[in-house]
């Protein structure tokens, strides 16, 4: 290939062998303007590498057109449906465990609680300050 | 509201019309944009025929798209299915700043480029041969002359889009095969337009030739190997 062609083409542009590259692509999508369409196609006519090309191209999306439209399967829309109903159901079952705050508060009470205890049985918190003491002996105190 | 719910429906074809003003802050919406600004409004309240609405006017185009791009029906119901479901979960977090259909598409693509990434780490990268070509039904009306080509050739052009890399399939499949301007696919992949053109276009020529080297007839029938 010997360059891509500019447009306006001119007669120079043959003769050096330039070929139409992504102006073939906007041939086929119809983008071209009409003097530029007709310099195109003028230029297919006389060359056989472009027209090839062209062709070739021409098919490809004629195939790719020929794929169809592919359409959801029967039943697509209320399987969706049940699904994200399912899914909405556990989210709001999730919700309504949080919308307890009681008996969360509870349990995460209890087990501060039992950390504190079992931290202070382990670390021996509180040895010597606190110390259990006899009762005062009741024998001997006269009642007024 | 039950007076929405009865009056507003979603336009048909919102991709039909690329010149959407709300996109760039201009003029006020057309009629279009109102209604999907409604319609948005019902279905982030969690409104679930809206929602109905919204799979009914999509899935078509959600699961074309994901079975050009995985290849297999099966597959393609599936993360169709899950496409959805994402779009349900991630509804109240869509700030409209692109059509509805826009986004819906990209949460597409970004689905089948990590289905079909995923499956690459697995090392299926070849589906091809199982390949489902069948044309599919819809929930209304059955149209199985649509599918235009014979199955033996839908198989080969789907043998060939797989050969294409995802980003190249995924701009093919958007213009070529689901007819969308290069605005809408710009917005899509969301790349620059000019970005969009030159990757197309080398991604045509690449199938071209894999077509050629397959020997695709002229006329669109397979050529060789057949009678």
């Amino acid at each position: 290939m010997n360059g891509v062609l500019e447009f306006p083409m001119r007669h120079e542009d043959h003769l050096r062998g330039a070929h139409l590259g992504e102006k073939l692509h906007e041939l086929l999508d119809g983008e071209l303007t009409r003097p530029e369409q007709e310099n195109a196609l003028a230029h297919l006519s006389e060359c056989d590498a472009c027209a090839a090309e062209h062709d070739r191209l021409a098919e490809t999306l004629t195939a790719l057109r020929g794929l169809g439209e592919a359409r959801a399967p029967r039943g697509f829309s209320s399987r969706v449906l049940r699904r994200t109903r399912a899914h909405r159901r556990g989210r709001l079952r999730l919700v309504a465990h949080l919308r307890a705050p009681y008996e969360v508060a509870v349990v995460v009470l209890l087990a501060a609680a039992l950390a504190v205890l079992v931290m202070g049985q382990t670390f021996g918190w509180g040895e010597g300050r606190f110390e259990w003491t006899e009762p005062p002996p009741t024998t001997g105190i006269k009642n007024p | 509201m039950a007076s929405e719910a009865s009056t507003v429906s979603l336009p048909v074809g919102v991709l039909d019309d690329p010149e959407d003003p709300s996109e760039d802050g201009g003029p006020p919406p057309d009629r279009a944009g109102l209604f999907e600004r409604i319609f948005l409004r019902r279905l982030r309240r969690g409104d679930q025929r809206a929602f109905a609405d919204l799979v009914k006017q999509h899935q078509d185009r959600v699961y074309s798209l994901c079975l050009r791009m995985l290849g297999d029906a099966a597959e393609a119901e599936d993360l169709s299915q899950e496409v959805f479901l994402a779009v349900h979960r991630h509804l109240p977090r869509f700030r409209g700043e692109c059509r509805l259909s826009t986004w819906i598409f990209r949460v597409t693509r970004n689905h089948c480029l990590n289905r079909i990434k995923s499956a690459e780490r697995r090392g299926a990268t070849e589906r091809a041969a199982q390949v489902d070509t069948e044309p599919v039904l819809s929930e209304g009306a059955p149209e199985p002359d649509k599918a235009l080509l014979g199955a033996e050739e839908r198989r080969r052009v789907q043998a060939a889009l797989a050969r294409l890399s995802a980003e190249h399939r995924l701009l093919v499949v958007l213009r070529d095969i689901e007819g969308l301007s290069y605005e809408d696919v710009a917005r899509i992949a969301e790349l620059p337009a000019g970005t969009v053109k030159s990757r197309l276009h080398r991604a045509r020529s690449a199938l071209a030739r894999l077509l050629a080297a397959e020997g695709m007839a002229p006329d669109g029938a397979v050529a060789g190997g057949r009678s």
